[in-house]
Order: C-alpha cells, then sequence, then structure tokens
C-alpha cells in the first residue's frame, strides 16, 4: 500500500511538465475602420470608431474623432482632417489628392499610441457595360403575356477573370410614384441590391421595381477585402471567428471602388 | 534456419524483436498439449467473450475468445478445478476430471447471469457492469444489460453510459459521442461484429445508434491499444452482437416516451441461433414533451411556424393568409440487428450479422394558395425542402474455427457504408390561374446540398496461437478499400467543394502476450500500407503489468497510431449534424498518435482503486473552416495542426453485491496547436475538462433496483466575442459583428448533473416486466451547452443555450422466459 500511495503521489507530475501555459496577448487594440474610397470621388468615406464591449447597452460604437489619420498614396502624405460633428468621419480638404485607378493607398490611423493600418488599390471600372433597353415596362394587371424585351432588362458588362461585381439599383427620382399594381414587387421600395458575384450580367425584372421613373443601376467593381468583409457579416456563433479584415492592429475594412452607372426608366405599360 | 532468419535486415526494433518471439513460439509448437472448452450462458446458451478462467491448482488464467472458446494448457493430467468469472454473472467453480482431459473432447462451462429468479432471489454476479482488465492498462470489459440500466434521457444508452467511465468526458448532453483521454469522437474505432461504424449517433448525437437488447459484450480500449487493431487514434471500442437463444424462442421488448423496441431471438434446430432486434422512434408522428426538448436543444429551434413574412414576399401593403401549409417537422430514427449464427460443427462458428440505423429529419414547409392582395387569380407557393439524413448500414461475415487446442483462426469480411443528406431548397412560384394567361408565371429557386458518403469494403484474417500456457501469439492480415465522397453546392450549380477520394490500406500484425509469474508482456507491431500516401507505417504497441503482490498491480503501455479515414467537424454551418468523413492523401496527412499509459491498481475480490496517468500526442490533425480564406478559392480550407493531451484517472469500484457501482476522478488537460488560431499558440481543445468527478451507484433491493449518476465537472471551452462594432455596406445596410477573442479562451460555467431511476421487476409465470422512471438532471441545474449572440440587433444579444433540465422518463419492458 506505500508503493501505491507513492505512485498517487508520483503520477500528478505527468501534468505538470512541459505545457505551453504562456500568457498570449490578444493583438486587438480596438480601432475599428470604415474606409472607403470611390474612383474620381473625394476622400470623404473614412470613419473610425471603436468597438463596443459585450454587455454594454449602448445603440451605436463610439466614433473617434482626435486619431491622426494620414492616407499614403506612394510617397505623398495626406492628412485627413475630422469632418465636423461627433460621427468619427474624417475627409481631406484640399484638391490635390485624386482617386484614380491603379492607385494604391495606405491607410494609417494613429491612436493613443496604436498605428492600425490598412491598404487598398483602386480597382478598374467595369468595362463595356450597357443596358438591353433604357425602358422597363410595368403590366398594371395579372392579365398580361410576359415578354423578356419588355418586362425584363439586362445589364451587361465585361468580366475580368476572378473580378466580383456588386450591382445596385436605385430610384433617383424626388418624388417617385409607388407601382401600384396586383403583381406585389418583391424588391425594397427605392432600391435593389444583389451580393458580389463573378458573373458578367444581372437581369432586372419588373417585379423588382418598386416605384416608377428614372432609376440608376450602379456596377461596382469591388476589391477582395470588401468580399471577404461581405461573406464575414453571418458569423457562426456556434463555432465563432474573427471576421476577415485587411486593416492591421485594428478591425473593418478599408477599400476601394470603381464603378459604372447607367439609366432606365420604370413606367406603366 | 533461426540464424538465417535473425538476419531478415530491417531497422525497426520492435519487428525484429516480434520475429524473435515468434520463433521461439513455434519452436515450442508441438511440444505441448492442451484442453479446449467454451464457455456459455447457462439458459441462453450464448457464447461468453472475454471469460476469465482460473485454474486453481496453477493459479494459471486463461480468457475466452469473441466466440466463447478457451484452452488451458499444461494442466494438471489427473484433474483440477476452475473458477469461471464473467461480468454480470455468477463466478463459479467446476472440476474437470481425468476422464474429460483423456477424452480430449470441448469441455462445455455453463454460467448463470446475475438475475432475480423466480422465488425473489437474486443471483449475483461478482462484477457488476464494469470489470477493469487486471492485465492491460486502460482495458475495461462493460455489460450492457447492466450498463443499461443506469438513469437515462428518453433512451437507454450503452455510450451515453460508457461517458460514465474514468477518462472518458461526460459532461456534454447533447452528444453521445465519445471524448476519450482528449481525443475525438472520429479517433475512437466503433467495431460491431467486426464492421466498422463510422458515425454512431441517433438525433444530432443525442443518442447513440446501438440497441442496447442487441449487444452481448463491450470491450473497451481508452488507451494504448493491441496491433490487432487499427486505423485510429484514440481508443477501441469492439462490440460483440447477441447471437441469440440457442434454446428456446425468447420475445422481449420495450416502450419509452421516444421509441419502441422488440427483439426476437430464436435457436435455428441444433445447429445455431437468429436474433433479430429493431428499435424505432414514434417522434413523427407522437410527439412526447421529452422530443420537443431535445428537438429544440439539438436543432435550435422547435416547431417551425415561419409565415411568408419571413420569404423573400417583402414591401407593398400585401395581405397575405396561408390556406394550407405544413410546418411540423418530421424527424425519426430507427436501427435493425440481425445475426444469424451457425455451428457446423462444435469448433466451428459461421456468422453473418446485419446492422441498420437511419435518422430522418424533413423540416420541409409548404405554403400552398398564398393569396396576396386578395388576388383571387393567382396561387402563389412557397415550398421549403429541409431534409437532414444520415445513417449506416452494415454487414459482417465471418467463420472462426478452433483448430485444435493451439490455434484459433478467424476470417471476417464485411461492408460498411455511411451517409449524410443535407438538402435545403427555397422555391417560390406565382401561377396564373385564370384569364388567357393562365398556367404562365415565374419561379424563384435558392438551395444548399450537402452530402457525404464513406464507403469501407474489409477483409482479415487473423490466427491466434497458445504457444504453451504463458505464451499467446496473434498474428493477421487486414486489408480495407475506402472510398468518400463529399459535395458541398450551392443553387445547383456553384460547387463548393467536390471531394471525391478511394483508397486501400493494408495491414499486416503480429503480437504476444506472454506471462511469467507476476510479470506480464504484451508486444506486438502493426504495418499499414495506405496506397494513398504510399507510405509504410510502423506501430509498435507494447503494454506492461507487474504484479507486487496479488492485490497490487502497476502498468504501463506505449504505441504509435496512425488515422487514415477522418471525420472534418464543419464549423460553419449552425444546423444539426453536418460533419462529414474523408480519406486522408498526401495533402490531408493521416492523423498520428503516441501515447504512453502508466497506472497502479489496488483490487480485492468487493473493490478496486486504480490510478491510470496518461500522455498522448497527435499531428496531423486537421480543422476546417471558410474564414481565412477568399470564397472563391475552394482549396484551402483544411488547415493542420497537433495536440497534447495528458492527464490523470482514479477510480473508486465497489465490485459486486447489492450496492455497486464506481466514483471517478479525472484530471485532464488538452491542447491543440494551429497557426491560424491563437498567433500559433496552444489553446484547450473542446474536449478538454480539467476536472470531472463522476459516480455511478446501483442498489438491488428485492425487486427494485434504484440506480444513481452524477457529474460534476469543469465548464467547456469557448471562443468568446470580446467586443462588437459594425461597417455600413456599399448598399446602405448595416451589418453587425463580433471581435472574437483567443480560440477557446474562456470556458462555460462549471457542470452539474445528478440524475436517479428507479426501476421494478414483476415475474410471472411466462414473462417478466420490468417497469421504471429515470429522472434526468433531478436538481434541474442550469447547465449551459453554449453560447449564442443575435447578430440581428445592435447591441447584440447574448443568449445561453442551455441543456435539458429536469427531464422524466418513463419505461415499461418486458421479456419472455
Amino acid at each position: 500500500m506505500k508503493l501505491f500511495a507513492k505512485m498517487i503521489v508520483i503520477l500528478p507530475l505527468f501534468l505538470v511538465q512541459c505545457e505551453d501555459n504562456s500568457l498570449i496577448t490578444p493583438d486587438y487594440q480596438g480601432i475599428v475602420i470604415q474606409g472607403y474610397l470611390y474612383e474620381g470621388e473625394p476622400v470623404t468615406q473614412i470613419r473610425i470608431t471603436e468597438t463596443l464591449p459585450i454587455g454594454d447597452t449602448s445603440s451605436s460604437i463610439p466614433p473617434i474623432n482626435d486619431a491622426v489619420v494620414t492616407l499614403m498614396k506612394g510617397d505623398t502624405i495626406f492628412e485627413l482632417s475630422p469632418t465636423l460633428g461627433d460621427s468619427g468621419y474624417y475627409h481631406y480638404d484640399g484638391d490635390d489628392l485624386v482617386i484614380s485607378e491603379s492607385d494604391l493607398f495606405t491607410l494609417k490611423v494613429s491612436y493613443f499610441g496604436i498605428d492600425a493600418f490598412g491598404s487598398t488599390s483602386v480597382p478598374p471600372a467595369p468595362k463595356n457595360a450597357a443596358l438591353t433597353d433604357t425602358v422597363l415596362y410595368i403590366p398594371e394587371t395579372m392579365d398580361f403575356d410576359f415578354d423578356s424585351t419588355k418586362h425584363e432588362i439586362k445589364v451587361n458588362w465585361d468580366i475580368d477573370t476572378n473580378a466580383m461585381y456588386f450591382v445596385y439599383i436605385k430610384n433617383v427620382e424626388v418624388n417617385p410614384e409607388r407601382v401600384n399594381t396586383r403583381i406585389p414587387p418583391r424588391g425594397l421600395p427605392g432600391r435593389m441590391v444583389e451580393m458580389p458575384m463573378n458573373q458578367n450580367f444581372y437581369p432586372i425584372l419588373f417585379e423588382d421595381i418598386t416605384h416608377y421613373g428614372l432609376h440608376r443601376v450602379r456596377i461596382y467593381r469591388i476589391n477582395k477585402e470588401y468580399v471577404d468583409l461581405y461573406i464575414s457579416r453571418n458569423q457562426n456563433t456556434r463555432e465563432l471567428n474573427e471576421p476577415l479584415t485587411n486593416i492591421v492592429n485594428g478591425l473593418g475594412v478599408f477599400s476601394a471602388f470603381n464603378h459604372t452607372d447607367l439609366f432606365f426608366n420604370a413606367i406603366s405599360e | 534456419m533461426m540464424q538465417m532468419l535473425l538476419k531478415f535486415k530491417t531497422e525497426s526494433m520492435p519487428v525484429r524483436l516480434m520475429v524473435l518471439i515468434l520463433l521461439t513460439s513455434f519452436h515450442n509448437l508441438c511440444a505441448q498439449s492442451g484442453l479446449k472448452g467454451i464457455v456459455r450462458d447457462s439458459s441462453s446458451l450464448e457464447s461468453l467473450p472475454f471469460a476469465n478462467i482460473l485454474v486453481l491448482e496453477t493459479s494459471k488464467v486463461a480468457v475466452t475468445n469473441s466466440d466463447g472458446y478457451f484452452v488451458l494448457i499444461n494442466c494438471p493430467a489427473g484433474g483440477f478445478s476452475i473458477k469461471v468469472s464473467y461480468i454480470g454473472y455468477s463466478t463459479d467453480t467446476f472440476t474437470i476430471s481425468r476422464k474429460e482431459i483423456l477424452s480430449n473432447d470441448l469441455i462445455r462451462i455453463y454460467l448463470k447471469p446475475s438475475v432475480k429468479e423466480l422465488n425473489g432471489v437474486r443471483i449475483k454476479a461478482d462484477v457488476d457492469m464494469l470489470k477493469v482488465s487486471e492485465n492491460e492498462i486502460g482495458l475495461v470489459t462493460i455489460s450492457p444489460q447492466h450498463l443499461a440500466q443506469l438513469p437515462s434521457a428518453g433512451e437507454a444508452d450503452i455510450f451515453r453510459s460508457l461517458q460514465m467511465l474514468p477518462g472518458i468526458t461526460a459532461a456534454n448532453d447533447g452528444e453521445s459521442g465519445l471524448y476519450v483521454r482528449g481525443g475525438t469522437p472520429d479517433q475512437n474505432l466503433i467495431l460491431f461484429d467486426g464492421m466498422t461504424i463510422y458515425h454512431v449517433d441517433h438525433f444530432f448525437g443525442f443518442f447513440s445508434a446501438f440497441n442496447a437488447d442487441a449487444i452481448k459484450n463491450i470491450q473497451f480500449y481508452k488507451g494504448v491499444f493491441p496491433a490487432e487493431y487499427g486505423g485510429r487514434v484514440s481508443s477501441v471500442v469492439d462490440i460483440t452482437g447477441k447471437t441469440g437463444n440457442s434454446s428456446k424462442t425468447k420475445l422481449s421488448g420495450g416502450l419509452n416516451l421516444l421509441s419502441a423496441n422488440i427483439c426476437i431471438e430464436t435457436p435455428i434446430k441444433k445447429a445455431g441461433s437468429f436474433i433479430l432486434a429493431a428499435r424505432r422512434s414514434y417522434t413523427d408522428f407522437l410527439r412526447s414533451d421529452i422530443y420537443k426538448k431535445i428537438y429544440k436543444i439539438t436543432t435550435g429551434g422547435g416547431s417551425a411556424t415561419k409565415g411568408p413574412g419571413s420569404s423573400s414576399v417583402t414591401g407593398g401593403s400585401q395581405t397575405g393568409s396561408i390556406q394550407s401549409a405544413r410546418s411540423q417537422p418530421d424527424f425519426y430514427f430507427y436501427d435493425l440487428n440481425a445475426k444469424l449464427t451457425l455451428h457446423p460443427s462444435k469448433y466451428d462458428v459461421i456468422g453473418l450479422s446485419f446492422y441498420n440505423g437511419k435518422d430522418n429529419l424533413d423540416n420541409s414547409q409548404d405554403f400552398t394558395d398564398l393569396s396576396l392582395q386578395d388576388d383571387e387569380d393567382k396561387a402563389v407557393n412557397l415550398s421549403t425542402t429541409d431534409i437532414n439524413k444520415w445513417g449506416n448500414l452494415g454487414v459482417s461475415t465471418k467463420w472462426a474455427h478452433q483448430w485444435n487446442s493451439k490455434i484459433f483462426t478467424d476470417f471476417m469480411v464485411s461492408y460498411s457504408r455511411y451517409f449524410s443528406t443535407f438538402d435545403k431548397t427555397r422555391n417560390m412560384s406565382e401561377i396564373i390561374t385564370s384569364g388567357d394567361t393562365s398556367g404562365s408565371g415565374y419561379s424563384l429557386v435558392s438551395s444548399t446540398f450537402e452530402d457525404n458518403l464513406v464507403k469501407d469494403y474489409s477483409a482479415r484474417f487473423g490466427v491466434t496461437y497458445n504457444v504453451n500456457e504463458n505464451n499467446l501469439v496473434k498474428l493477421g492480415i487486414w486489408n480495407s478499400s475506402f472510398r468518400s465522397v463529399y459535395d458541398y453546392t450551392l443553387d445547383d450549380t456553384l460547387s463548393l467543394l467536390d471531394l471525391s477520394s478511394k483508397g486501400n490500406l493494408t495491414a499486416v500484425y503480429v503480437q504476444d502476450k506472454y506471462e511469467l509469474n507476476k510479470f506480464m508482456i504484451l508486444g506486438g507491431v502493426r504495418a499499414s500500407f495506405y496506397n494513398n500516401t504510399h507510405k509504410i507505417k510502423l506501430e509498435p504497441r507494447v503494454s506492461i503489468s507487474y504484479k507486487i503482490t496479488s492485490e497490487l498491480a502497476i502498468k504501463g503501455a506505449f504505441g504509435l497510431f496512425n488515422q487514415y479515414v477522418i471525420r472534418i467537424v464543419n464549423e460553419n454551418v449552425s444546423e444539426g449534424s453536418r460533419d462529414f468523413w474523408l480519406l486522408t492523401e498526401n495533402k490531408l496527412k493521416p492523423v498520428s498518435s503516441s501515447q504512453f499509459d502508466l497506472g497502479i491498481s489496488y483490487e480485492t475480490d468487493a473493490f478496486l482503486v486504480s490510478v491510470e496517468g496518461y500522455y498522448k500526442k497527435m499531428q496531423h490533425l486537421v480543422e476546417f473552416t471558410r474564414r481565412f480564406n477568399n470564397f472563391s478559392d475552394n482549396s484551402d480550407f483544411f488547415f493542420e495542426g497537433s495536440g497534447i493531451s495528458k492527464g490523470l484517472e482514479f477510480l473508486l469500484q465497489k465490485k459486486s453485491g447489492d450496492l455497486s457501482g464506481w466514483i471517478t476522478y479525472m484530471l485532464c488537460n488538452a491542447r491543440k496547436k494551429f497557426a491560424v488560431y491563437n498567433s500559433g499558440h496552444s489553446f484547450p481543445s473542446d474536449e478538454d475538462r480539467r476536472h470531472e468527478l463522476k459516480n455511478v451507484l446501483k442498489y438491488n433491493l428485492g425487486n427494485w433496483t434504484f440506480a444513481n449518476t452524477t457529474v460534476f465537472s469543469t465548464g467547456k471551452p469557448y471562443t468568446a466575442a470580446q467586443s462588437q462594432y459594425y461597417i455600413d455596406l456599399l448598399n446602405g445596410e448595416r451589418a453587425n459583428y463580433l471581435h472574437v477573442g483567443l480560440k477557446n479562451e474562456q470556458r462555460l460555467p462549471s457542470y452539474f448533473r445528478l440524475d436517479i431511476s428507479a426501476s421494478y421487476e414483476i415475474k410471472l409465470k411466462l414473462f417478466s416486466i420490468e417497469t421504471g422512471l429515470s429522472l434526468f438532471n433531478l436538481t434541474n441545474h442550469k447547465n449551459i451547452w453554449r453560447r449564442e449572440y443575435n447578430l440581428e440587433t445592435f447591441p447584440v444579444v447574448i443568449n445561453d443555450v442551455q441543456t435539458l433540465g429536469l427531464t422524466p422518463t418513463l419505461f415499461i419492458n418486458f421479456k419472455t422466459f
């Protein structure tokens, strides 16, 4: 029995040896960047915020208005200014910063000794985009013969291998008249969106239209970092994983877009 | 010749050693003679595998093989006595006369099972429920009939009862899978009558797929297992199915709040026996409260009552009404065991075993004549096909022959097939029902389809050779051809993953069990050739024990293991069981492990005190996630890592008597390391429970049987959300995100569960009835299964999904005499 007792004392040594219990420091520093650059447009869509701790009941995330935010284009550094109000948005005041196709940008946010940064390049605009028609007829009643040349238009563009696109359709009338037929529209009022896709066309059906009038079809060419963010938005909460991000020392996204606009009219048949 | 053979060039020392042992053994082949016998149940005449036979005059011990045969070599020529014991049976002593020895005929030993007799007197077993091997570390033999009497949640479940053993994690209400010493359920080799069963779950893992009525014996190697087994890296659960009553036809059955089962056993003249056991849930037409509770926990939902508002028909001023809808999920499971056993001669056994189990969940919804805007001229149909099916099919046939007192051979051919299908399709259509355009309309379809299939064709041949009373050699060859398919398709056309592969595994093994006085060594080596990697892997295994006194023994073991078919945990889905099996190859490498066990035990006739420690190192573990890759690139969803598991298990068992059972404490540390997680630092694996205290108690009082199980353990590790934020997307949508802490950095609160059961057996003239009540989680302790976050709102809402609270279960069983 003495030996038995000794063995019981010795055996726990198994558990003590060689354990990797080194303290792991999270690399997260609490800065969230929502940075969007649009080809040919001024820089206004840079938003810096903090994260909100789990358990906090605030309905919005706290903005960071006093960070040092710089945008680097090649060797040139542009310092961004906070936009008025407590929004966390930053913009560039001068007119010497032009966002052009293939430009490479790095955004750096310095806050409380932490430098968070991300890089992106401006993609080319979708090429040879065209609509099959500029008028889409909305039937008033159910008694109609579906005609794909009247009740459906298609937007086409040239596709680059592995390139991703995003189509966003919006009614641009000031006070558009709501479609009021016996055929219910299935889109969202005034706008219609599609998920990022790797294809060279998108069909617009009359059922998608909720309001009459002029509509803008914006075809975005989007970068991988935005696609990553998009597909990360449905986190599986049974097995949590960090959303994909291209921000180092922070969270969120910094991405550039290019787009082509087309227009069509939705009218009653 | 021996010298020539010893020149056999191999770099492996264990192989050299084994060759030497074999040569020595065969040298003695003709020098010994032995006595052949078989141990059977006294009433059903079923053979009893792995029974102990102790020769009282020499203290030599023999063990019956899987068909109940045993051999005694070098016994006293003038007659002797043997003491035969078997778990769940009354130990008895038999005298073997000189005449019987000289006749060289098969000795038949009959043991009485531990049952209550008609007069209410109980035949007591020396070991109830659980028998820990005296020699081999980590080996336990289990009596399914006795273990099935423990409290349960709905179904008597052998695997859930196995979770009460030391070294197996029990603190998970939602899974009947066995997490053995820090391993995962797919790392256990589950053999049912020799066929490999790949997925052993019913009801999304809540119950195991084995019917206790069809099982005779379970050999459970939870640590280093012998060379005759292979293809897995954690443990072996070798289940021997009942062969059926060979003396008369018997019928038994039962009913509980989830399912009904029936079992018929019948002799086939004097040539053998047949058994058919079937179990089916009736949850598709009668939904008890316990079914609803379990369904809600396992699927994350209850009965679906979705209306059209959740479909793509939105906006406008529609007023919807559902004219007809089927929204109640249909779920059922069944399993079927059949076995034909023939004895062409007293030395031959031919067996044909069949197993089929299936689960079917149909959560499809069909809304027809969904009227919108009061428009009577069109029909809007919204239908969702949501079908999840999985199951196993297995067939094995074997021929075993006792050639003489030294040689026993066993030839087996088996086929095993596992499948799972997940099909979720949403279809919406509008059909115009009147006017000139009647019949025209449109439809929108979106779908997700996952399909997994594993086929396993195996053949094996084994030879057991009793060299002498101290030396037992086993050698054999095992060949398996595998095929695996995994297909994951979106919208019928977008194939996210399409993996299909074939493989062939050929293994040869040799092992020798050598006993000398107080010393026992079981050494062996298994050599496997896997054609997908074109490599030969050598797996030496050795298990040693030394009896310091008749009660006190120390044991140790070491082994290397490889696994070629692995289950991938699909962490990207939240509905049900959609893990999938794949064959390994060059890129997805076979999982390998090495394990070292050490233990000490003190055993008397009434009690056992045992302490075992283990250290297990695993390589090429696989995690599957789509989180770290561009979704347009499907090739690199698999990540490789390693793991270490080490622990201590304490067991105090009262082996028999009116009050029997055990208390066990487990101290465990299981960690994994993947480059993609936690900056490459190790983290606690999902299976890690630092402390786990369990007890199993059973008390017989006349016709009453009372039982209790208790589990108290450290909470499960989980990956917690640390903070939250949102990003405005291009379309103006605001997407909420969680910033995730380190992998498995947090732990859920401690787990506690106390179950009790009581049953009463009535003996009538022709049959007996047993009825009882089981109370699962008697204290209604709020154990948390998982933590979920609702990302639809900001701030996100945390929801703790709790496991089963107090859950009563009623059951009634009968059996004819």
